[in-house]
C-alpha cells in the first residue's frame, strides 16, 4: 500500500521549506498576467453600466471607432437587452494605448431606459418591491426546507432558549491582481492566453468551446497568480471580450479589470441573515434548533450557508432562500457558506452557554463529537491562556477592556482524480516535474518540488517544476475546494517513485545488485545489503546516455484524506471610548493531515485568519439604495486588514495523520466567531451583525448603559 | 475540466454551456448540473453571465430544450 512513510524517515516532507518562487516574487522577477506585455499589444477597456437596472434602447460605437488609435470596438450587450446591475458590461475597446482606450469609452453612445431597482435585501423583500427576476416570486428563490427530529417537543424540554438574528454582509474577494487576460492569436486557429485564473485547463476548455477551436489549439498560461479565492474559475466576460478584440485586430490584447470593476462584477461572498432559535438542557446538551435565513448573491442564486454548523443538534428545522438584488453576482469565495454559518453558530453557542451559566468552551465540548476538535480545544485554550478570560463578560476595568472567544470550523479537502503529471530524469542529473495545475499563491510549486526531491534524494531547488501551462497537455483540475494538494501530491509522488524505479533498473548492473536492493540516499543511490556499494546521483543518471526517464503517476487514494477540523481562539482589546477593536492574538489550531511543507501550511493558516479578521471587523460592500451603486468600490473605503490590524497569529499545524489534505479554505472559518465572542467577553454586550465597527460597539454600549 | 470525472447519469438532456464551480474542481458535485441547488451559483459559458444568450437566467431547471440557445451535450456550440 502506498504511503508517505514515517515522519522520522522524512528528510523534507513536513519540514519548513521556503517557497521556490519567493525570491522571484519579492524581487519582481515573477511575472503575473498583469506583467505580460507582447509585441504590438493593444490595451483593452470595458464600458460598464453606472445604473443598477435598465433597458438598453440605443448603442452607437461609431464615434469610438473613429478615434485615432482605436483598433476595435465591440458591443457586449445590445438594444432590447437588460442591464441588471452597476458594472454590467456594455462595450469593449482595444486601442494602441490605455489612455486612448479610456478616451474611446467616453465616446460610446448608450441610451438607457432606467428601471426600478433594489440593492438591499430588505428593499428586495418589501411588499410592492420591483420584481427584478421574473423567475422568482417577490425576488426570492424557492426556499430549501429541512427538518430532523421533533423540534417543537425538543423546545418544550429545553431549560434555556435563545432567539437572535445574526447578519453578515456581502464581502468582495479583493484579489490583489485583478481579473484579466493577455490574449494572442498565433494564427487564425491557435490561441494563447495568459490568464489570471485558478483553472488553467478549465479556461482552456471553456474558450475552446466558445470559439469553436480544438482544445489542444488553445494554450492557457498562469505562471503566477495574484489571488483568486474562488472568483477566477472562468474567463469571464472580460476574457471573451479580449479574445474577440484580439481576433478582430489580429494583435495581442491585454484586458485587466480595474479595481472598481473588481468590486462590482468579479464576484463576492453572499450576505447572510439568520433568524434562529435554539434550546439546550440544563446539563448543556443542545437539543433544539429552528432557523429561517436568507442571503443575497446579487442577481444570482448561490447564497447558501451552513446552519446549524459543527455542533450536533438532534432536532432541527431550517429554511433558507436567496434574495435577488440589483448587484453583481456572487462567486465562490474561500469556504463558501462556512464563515457566515460559523459566525452565527458560534455566537449562538456562547449566548446559550451564558444563559446556562456555563463556560462556553465546556458547552462546546459537550456538543462537539469531533475528537480532533476536542484535542484542539485543549491545546488552543492552553496557548491563549483561556483561564485569563473574564468569567463575567465585560467585568474588566478601565477604558480598554480585554476579552477572549473561541470559534470552530470544518472542511473537506480530500482531492480528486483528474491530474496527469510527468517526472523526468535527464542524463545530466536534472529533474523536471510537469503538471497542469496552477500555483494560486498557496505554494503548490514548492510542494511538488519537495515530494520529488524527497523521493529522489535531492534538494527541492534541484527540481524544475513547471505548472500553470496547458501547453504540455497534462491536465489538472482547478484550484478550488482546498483540493489542489490532495489532488496533485499523490500523482507527483507516484510519478517520482516510478521514475526512481526506472533509474534503479539502469543503475543495478553498475552496482551489481538486484533492483529491489537499491535505495535512495541524499544525492546518491546505494545497495541496502552492502552500503559500501554506492553511486552519486550524477553517476547514476549518467548511465542514461542520451535517454531520459519520464514517468507518469496516478492518484492513489491511500495517500490522501478528506475532512478537517479547526478551532481558533481570539484575544481582543476594545476601547470603550472610541469603539475600536484591536485583535491582540489569534491562536489557530488547524487540522492539516500531512503538511508537505509546514512553512507554507502555516502561511495558509495566517492568510485565512487575516481574511476572517477582515470579515469580522472591516469588510462590507455598501450599496446606496438611492442610486443603486456601490459606495465603496475601491480600497480606500472598502477596508481590508493591513499591518496595523493584523495581530500576533499563532498558527498550529495540527497534523494528526500522514495523509495529504487541503487547508486553503478552513482557516478563515472560525475567526469570525472567535473575535465576535471575544468582543462580547470584553465588553459584555453582543454584536450580532458584522463587521464589528466602532459605531456598533458604541451604540451597543450606550444601549446597555441606558 | 472534466478530465478524470465520472459524469452522473443524467436523467434528462443538460445544456453543455451550463456552468457551476463543481465542473472545474476535482471531486466537485456534478449532480448540481442536473438538480437545481439554491446554494450553487450558475452561469453560461456562452455569455459568462448568469443569463444565457437569450437574456434569460440559467440553471438546471431553467436551461431547457425549449430555449433557443439550448445545446445538449454533443450538440452544436453556440457562437
Amino acid at each position: 500500500m502506498a504511503s508517505w512513510g514515517e515522519a522520522s524517515q522524512s528528510r523534507l516532507i513536513g519540514k519548513r521549506i521556503a517557497r521556490l518562487s519567493g525570491k522571484d516574487k519579492v524581487t519582481g522577477k515573477a511575472k503575473y498576467t498583469f506583467d505580460i506585455n507582447r509585441p504590438e499589444m493593444l490595451y483593452g477597456r470595458i464600458l460598464r453600466s453606472e445604473v443598477a437596472h435598465a433597458n438598453v434602447t440605443d448603442l452607437d460605437l461609431t464615434r469610438a471607432e473613429a478615434l485615432p488609435g482605436v483598433k476595435a470596438v465591440i458591443p457586449l450587450t445590445e438594444v432590447g437587452r437588460k442591464l441588471r446591475y452597476q458594472g454590467q458590461e456594455i462595450a469593449a475597446v482595444a486601442a494602441e494605448t490605455d489612455d486612448i482606450a479610456k478616451d474611446a469609452l467616453r465616446l460610446i453612445y448608450v441610451e438607457l431606459e432606467e428601471l426600478p431597482f433594489v440593492v438591499t435585501e430588505a428593499d428586495a423583500m418589501a411588499e410592492g418591491a420591483p420584481q427584478i427576476r421574473d423567475d422568482w416570486k417577490g425576488n426570492q428563490s424557492n426556499p430549501g426546507i429541512n427538518e430532523d427530529g421533533d423540534v417543537d417537543a425538543a423546545f418544550s424540554e429545553a431549560a434555556v432558549t435563545v432567539e437572535a438574528t445574526y447578519h453578515t454582509p456581502v464581502q468582495t474577494h479583493v484579489c490583489l491582481e485583478t481579473h484579466g487576460h493577455v490574449v494572442e492569436w498565433t494564427d487564425e486557429n491557435n490561441l494563447t492566453v495568459w490568464a489570471s485564473t485558478q483553472a488553467v485547463f478549465g479556461v482552456r476548455n471553456d474558450l475552446a468551446r466558445r470559439f469553436e477551436l480544438p482544445a489542444n489549439q488553445v494554450r492557457v498560461i498562469t505562471e503566477h497568480m495574484g489571488g483568486g479565492f474562488g472568483s477566477k474559475f472562468n474567463a469571464g466576460v472580460e476574457g471573451l471580450a479580449a479574445v474577440r478584440l484580439s481576433r478582430m485586430t489580429e494583435r495581442p490584447v491585454k484586458l485587466m479589470l480595474t479595481r472598481k470593476a473588481e468590486h462590482l462584477v468579479a464576484g463576492n461572498r453572499p450576505s447572510m441573515t439568520q433568524h434562529v432559535k435554539a434550546g439546550a438542557t440544563r446539563d448543556g446538551r443542545l437539543i433544539a434548533y429552528d432557523m429561517r435565513g436568507y442571503g443575497t448573491g446579487g442577481i444570482s442564486s448561490g447564497a447558501g450557508f451552513n446552519a446549524p454548523y459543527v455542533y450536533h443538534v438532534p432536532n432541527r428545522r431550517t429554511e433558507r432562500f436567496n434574495v435577488a438584488v440589483n448587484a453583481g453576482n456572487q462567486r465562490a469565495m474561500r469556504a463558501p457558506g462556512h464563515p457566515q454559518g460559523a459566525f452565527a453558530m458560534d455566537s449562538l453557542m456562547d449566548e446559550l452557554a451564558e444563559k446556562l451559566g456555563m463556560n462556553p468552551l465546556e458547552f462546546r465540548r459537550i456538543n462537539d463529537s469531533s475528537e480532533v476538535r476536542q484535542a484542539q480545544y485543549t491545546l488552543g485554550a492552553q496557548e491563549i491562556g483561556w483561564h485569563r478570560r473574564n468569567n463575567v463578560p465585560g467585568s474588566g476595568t478601565g477604558v480598554k477592556k480585554r476579552g477572549m472567544g473561541v470559534g470552530s470550523g470544518l472542511w473537506g479537502g480530500g482531492g480528486g482524480r483528474g491530474t496527469q503529471a510527468r517526472v523526468t530524469i535527464n542524463a545530466d542529473g536534472t529533474v523536471e516535474a510537469v503538471t497542469g495545475t496552477q500555483d494560486i499563491g498557496t505554494g503548490i510549486r514548492t510542494v511538488i518540488a519537495i515530494i520529488v526531491a524527497e523521493e529522489l534524494g535531492l534538494a527541492p531547488t534541484d527540481i524544475s517544476v513547471k505548472v500553470g501551462d496547458s501547453g504540455p497537455g497534462l491536465p489538472s483540475g482547478g484550484s478550488g475546494g482546498s483540493q489542489t494538494t490532495a489532488s496533485v501530491a499523490p500523482v507527483i509522488k507516484t510519478a517520482a517513485a516510478a521514475a526512481k524505479q526506472k533509474l534503479f533498473e539502469h543503475v543495478a548492473p553498475l552496482l551489481q545488485a538486484p533492483v529491489d536492493d537499491l535505495r535512495i540516499g541524499t544525492g546518491k543511490i546505494y545497495v541496502a545489503s552492502d552500503r559500501t556499494k554506492t553511486v552519486t546521483w550524477k553517476q547514476a543518471t549518467g548511465q542514461l546516455g542520451q535517454e531520459s526517464i519520464s514517468e507518469g503517476g496516478n492518484w492513489d487514494q491511500e495517500l490522501r484524506q478528506g475532512g478537517v477540523a479547526g478551532t481558533q481562539f481570539a484575544e481582543v482589546e476594545v476601547d470603550t471610548q472610541t469603539g475600536h477593536v484591536k485583535v491582540l492574538k489569534i491562536v489557530a489550531v488547524q487540522d492539516c493531515g500531512l503538511a508537505i511543507n509546514r512553512l507554507t501550511t502555516e502561511s495558509q493558516i495566517n492568510g485565512g485568519v487575516i481574511m476572517g479578521l477582515g470579515q469580522a471587523l472591516l469588510e462590507e460592500r455598501i450599496m446606496d439604495p438611492q442610486t443603486g451603486r456601490m459606495l465603496n468600490a475601491n480600497l480606500e473605503d472598502y477596508k481590508v486588514p493591513g499591518t496595523f490590524e493584523i495581530p500576533e497569529i499563532k498558527s498550529i499545524v495540527f497534523d494528526t495523520h500522514r495523509k495529504v489534505t487541503g487547508v486553503g479554505e478552513p482557516p478563515c472559518i472560525p475567526t469570525l466567531g472567535a473575535i465576535a465572542n471575544a468582543v462580547h467577553n470584553a465588553i459584555g454586550v453582543r454584536i450580532r451583525e458584522l463587521p464589528i465597527t466602532p459605531d456598533k460597539i458604541l451604540t451597543a454600549l450606550a444601549e446597555k448603559k441606558a | 475540466m472534466l478530465e478524470g470525472k465520472t459524469l452522473p447519469i443524467f436523467s434528462r438532456p443538460i445544456c453543455q454551456d451550463l456552468r457551476t464551480k463543481a465542473i472545474y474542481i476535482p471531486g466537485g458535485n456534478l449532480q448540481n448540473l442536473v438538480e437545481e441547488n439554491p446554494g450553487t451559483h450558475y452561469w453560461c459559458n456562452c455569455t459568462m453571465q448568469v443569463v444565457g444568450p437569450d437574456d434569460q437566467f440559467v440553471s438546471p431547471n431553467a436551461c431547457k430544450q425549449s430555449r433557443s440557445c439550448f445545446n445538449p451535450v454533443g450538440g452544436k456550440p453556440v457562437v
